[in-house]
């Protein structure tokens, strides 16, 4: 279990910047651009870790303090969802609930942070972040709860092994919501635009705005790891395991998830952000679509 | 795979059902009309028990194409152009609770389908619930909006829910009721449409609510 647990993490803390690179990638490819190079986060990281952090003499320790918190937290979450079938995994029993609140943790942090700088502008990010995240979290659960009924399990484990091909129908209807969540929650492209600054429809880059050096590397990281996280979730929410080898399985898993970064920037260059006003609407088409495959994995049709 | 293919159709159909409940401009809803007239057209092909051969899937394949996902669209744009309804007429029930309850439908009458003692008959109990649900929800559509273009959309999703419940149904449908139905269909959506331009030259609106008292 401690090798599944520190590979995860490993993969979570060397991987995870590659993800932002590849949609920036994709996103220059769409412009005909040349774009930033793939590694670009990895140098951006690296440069913030050497540079001093200044901090706001209005902040107070809930401010230094919770890059760290979040930062952490964002990674505790990771062991959950293993890299490698096979292996031994931590799991016991509603663990999804811990997975999804240690990232709530993490948003916490993150928003009281934002509040903590007292400025009037990060509170606005902070306030948004809050009510976005709250429509978000019920579609997850849905979710879950709906592979969680074909797994016949109540860990997170149980829900993965619960898909399989034959109930592909309930595979695209849980695979689209979440998708749908993890744009709204990474604060790609729909719901908020990851490229502006000092915007005021902004979201995610408004609340590391008084964030500097060490302090914004960890943010920048933790969400980047965040990122990984939920496109390695839809990867095995997508991927049957039970046809696979592990072996197999844990190749097409290092080339899915750069595929669904892909698959996000594309999204990103064929869609303009929308209003503030459409996200409640866009998260309730993604709650619907979700009830739909939970009403679905409730019924007996198709003999699962 | 033909199994697979119906499974998808119908739930498609379900989710085009959801977005006409939830879109509140006449345009979009036309949209979906015309998306579920496609899905439609591509259902003949997929229930094989047609035995009269190749005509009999074909021709209500391109009738349903031609007519409920070009003609009618067509005609209610070009009655939307002229009457200009995109202004709000609030339905009674709004737009999110009204796609609730269109999702529970959805649900109950996958729950009504299991219990009912022909539905094994059916070669897809999907498609058939897909069709109770359509029908529920078009009469949902005509009941709780105001605007009377979303209320002849509700009356083509019924219509469009017959389609399928007969063909889910029925091991031979002839081809002469079937195309008979499309040509009602089409007259029936004719005088809608003249009768709407008329209803909003007299009281300058589409609105039902100005049709409740009498016109002298």
């Amino acid at each position: 279990m401690i090798i599944n647990i520190c590979l995860s993490i490993a993969a979570a803390l060397v991987l995870s910047p590659l993800l932002g690179g590849i949609i920036n990638k994709t996103k220059a490819f769409y412009a005909g651009r040349k774009g930033s190079p793939v590694l670009q986060l990895y140098f951006d990281l690296f440069k913030l870790f050497r540079k001093e952090s200044v901090i706001s003499t209005s902040a107070t320790f809930i401010f230094q303090a919770a890059p760290a918190i979040i930062f952490t937290s964002t990674l505790a979450a990771t062991i959950f969802v293993p890299f490698i079938p096979g292996l031994p995994a931590p799991s016991f029993t509603c663990d999804f609930i811990l997975l999804f609140y240690l990232l709530g943790l993490s948003r916490f942090f993150l928003i009281i942070s934002a509040l903590d700088t007292g400025s009037s502008f990060e509170g606005m990010g902070a306030s948004r972040e809050a009510f976005f995240s709250a429509l978000a979290e019920p579609v997850t659960f849905v979710t879950i709860l709906t592979m969680l009924r074909l797994g016949g399990g109540t860990s997170i484990q149980a829900a993965f092994r619960g898909l399989s091909s034959e109930s592909w129908i309930i595979i695209i209807l849980t695979a689209v919501p979440f998708f749908i969540v993890m744009l709204a929650e990474n604060a790609r492209i729909p719901f908020d635009d990851p490229n502006t600054h000092l915007e005021l429809t902004m979201i995610h880059e408004v609340m590391l705005l008084d964030n500097s050096g060490a302090n914004l590397a960890l943010m920048e990281w933790a969400a980047s790891i965040k990122l990984w996280l939920f496109s390695l979730i839809i990867v095995k929410i997508l991927l049957p395991a039970e046809i696979l080898t592990p072996a197999a399985y844990t190749g097409l898993t290092i080339l899915a998830v750069p595929a669904v970064a892909v698959i996000t920037g594309t999204v990103e260059s064929v869609m303009a952000r929308a209003s503030l006003l459409k996200v409640p609407q866009l998260l309730f088409s993604a709650g619907i679509i979700a009830f739909l495959g939970f009403f679905l994995s409730l019924n007996q049709f198709l003999g699962w | 795979m033909q199994h697979n293919l119906l499974i998808l159709i119908s739930l498609l159909i379900i989710l085009s059902n959801l977005f006409l409940l939830g879109s509140s401009r006449t345009r979009a809803m036309l949209r979906g009309i015309a998306a579920q007239g496609v899905l439609l057209s591509i259902l003949p092909f997929l229930f094989p028990m047609h035995k009269s051969g190749l005509v009999s899937i074909i021709v209500p394949a391109v009738l349903s194409i031609t007519i409920k996902a070009i003609l009618i669209p067509y005609f209610l744009h070009r009655v939307i152009q002229r009457v200009n309804t995109e202004n709000a007429l609030n339905p009674y029930i709004g737009y999110p609770v009204s796609v609730i309850i269109g999702l529970l439908i959805s649900y109950g009458s996958f729950l009504f389908i299991e219990k009912l003692p022909f539905s094994y008959l059916s070669i897809s109990p999907f498609t058939t619930s897909a069709a109770f649900a359509s029908i529920l929800i078009g009469m949902l559509i005509i009941s709780t909006r105001r605007n009377v273009i979303a209320q002849i959309i509700g009356y083509l999703v019924f219509e469009n829910a017959g389609f399928i419940l007969g063909i889910s149904i029925s091991s031979t449908m002839p081809l002469f009721i079937e195309i008979g139905i499309m040509l009602d269909l089409l007259a029936g959506i004719f005088i809608m449409v003249v009768a709407v331009s008329r209803i909003h030259i007299l009281f300058d609106s589409v609105g039902t609510q100005k049709l409740e008292r009498l016109n002298k």
